[in-house]
């Protein structure tokens, strides 16, 4: 019967994606954080700047469930990030889309990240957060900056969200589930 | 990553970060602006202050959000170290405390988060206490920065705290200096043409009189030499993976807030192990 059990078991979660390893980065003040616990928790805590990481586990949606690291992201602590790539299934990266000034420095991290061996497969999500703000930019505003079209034979997707409400978390986390799940097919077969 | 991994780069960076823990170690300077607690750790960009970590967590959830950056983790610009040492606590406290009043106005106690929240609600969005500043204030301020920022340069071993040495001795080494630097100057003009060139030479003295003690007292090499081979020590250790990250991990295990974090038993100590 235990067996049994295991079996049926083994088989439901096939389905699903097996605790994929998930990796948030992002600029310090992105809303790394906010958005972890809020998938977490379904929370708004009150966070100070990281200064190492945070790791859970966390199912944002029936049959998915991720590990989600989240790192610190300020600037000297950046070149951690690299001992982080290994065995990464997917990348969120937040960026705080009001803040204008440092959408070039958020440009260069993401590049300098998904050009890495390591990550050169890894399907990512881009988190526009705090979109309720004024100075927002808007998501097609977002890809123009980042120079995402210039992204070729990779994955990736764009999600404006507001982690303080929730709007948009829950598409992003679903819309990795799904890449990571195609990711995986594919390596394997 | 895109850093700048020059070794003058790094030196200049270093400097600069040198400066701002030298503006942090300011008596005005050595409290958390917004709840008082002793030594600052992170600068807020937006206003100039010198705060603590978790009110920097705080200022960076108001709306707007204010800009805060680590001392230790971050880098530095020269704009951003000058705009420091124009603003700081004091000047600030001016501006955004202007207009308070601590027996009348309210002052929440830090721990109660909410209250505390709402505190700088009101300081910062809403502006309550807010008085603009004059242009003599702000040069008050700077002067006031910049001569306690020469009297550590000057680097006297004894630290004396009192205010009257504080404004002492900033003064007497400077008349010195100022008439070493005079004195070769009087012989020389006898023209016409060379007294503008003179008067020129000695309004750059004080500008050299700023420099001379930082650069060439022993003192001052005594004094600010194990602080940089202490913050020299930070890059290594983080660059070292091994060591470093056992610190880092251990750090981090106390850090987030212990009744958000439910942490999930055994599932992170096997990701661990991974490195």
């Amino acid at each position: 019967m235990g067996l049994f059990l295991s079996h049926l078991y083994n088989v439901i979660a096939s389905f699903g994606t097996e605790n994929s390893r998930i990796l948030m980065l992002g600029l310090d003040a992105a809303g790394k954080t906010t958005i972890l616990y809020k998938i977490k928790l379904n929370e708004n805590v009150q966070t100070i700047p990281t200064i190492g990481f945070n790791v859970e586990t966390v199912s944002p949606a029936p049959g998915i469930s991720f590990t989600v690291w989240d790192v610190g992201g300020q600037d000297k602590i950046r070149p951690l990030w690299m001992h982080y790539f290994q065995g990464t299934h997917g990348l969120l990266y937040v960026i705080d889309s009001s803040d204008r000034e440092r959408i070039q420095e958020a440009r260069d991290e993401l590049f300098g990240v998904i050009n890495n061996e390591n990550m050169s497969k890894v399907p990512f999500v881009i988190i526009a957060n705090k979109s309720d703000l004024p100075t927002a930019l808007n998501c097609s505003e977002l890809i123009e900056e980042l120079n995402l079209h210039s992204v070729s034979k990779r994955r990736w997707y764009i999600q404006s969200a507001c982690a303080i409400n929730g709007d948009g978390i829950c598409e992003a986390m679903q819309q990795m589930a799904k890449m990571v799940k195609d990711q995986r097919k594919y390596t394997s077969t | 990553m895109a850093h700048p991994n020059t070794s003058k780069a790094k030196r200049q960076e270093e400097k600069y970060v040198q400066l701002i823990r030298d503006l942090a170690a300011l008596p005005q300077n050595k409290q958390c602006f917004d709840c008082h607690q002793k030594g600052p750790t992170y600068v807020n960009m937006t206003i100039g202050s010198f705060v603590c970590t978790a009110c920097s967590g705080l200022l960076r959830g108001l709306n707007p959000p204010h800009r805060v950056k680590s001392i230790n983790m971050s880098t530095f610009t020269q704009d951003e170290v000058e705009f420091m040492r124009n603003h700081g606590n004091s000047l600030n406290k001016t501006v955004y405390l202007g207009l308070y009043d601590s027996n009348a106005g309210f002052s929440p106690d830090p721990k109660d988060t909410e209250r505390f929240k709402e505190f700088l609600s009101q300081k910062y969005e809403r502006k309550r206490w807010y008085v603009a500043p004059t242009e003599a204030v702000k040069q008050k301020a700077r002067a006031d920065t910049n001569a306690l920022l020469e009297k550590t340069n000057n680097g006297n071993a004894k630290t004396s705290t009192n205010s009257t040495a504080l404004v002492q001795t900033p003064n007497s080494p400077n008349s010195t200096h100022i008439q070493d630097e005079a004195h070769p100057t009087p012989p020389a003009p006898s023209q016409p043409v060379r007294t503008s060139f003179v008067s020129r030479k000695s309004s750059q003295a004080p500008m050299l009189v700023f420099d001379t003690p930082v650069t060439t007292s022993s003192t001052t090499a005594n004094r600010t030499s194990p602080n940089d081979q202490s913050f020299g020590s930070f890059p290594t250790q983080a660059q070292n993976n091994d060591s470093s990250w056992g610190a880092f991990a251990e750090s981090t295990n106390s850090k987030p807030s212990d009744k958000t974090l439910t942490q999930p038993p055994s599932e992170p100590v096997d990701e661990v192990s991974f490195f």
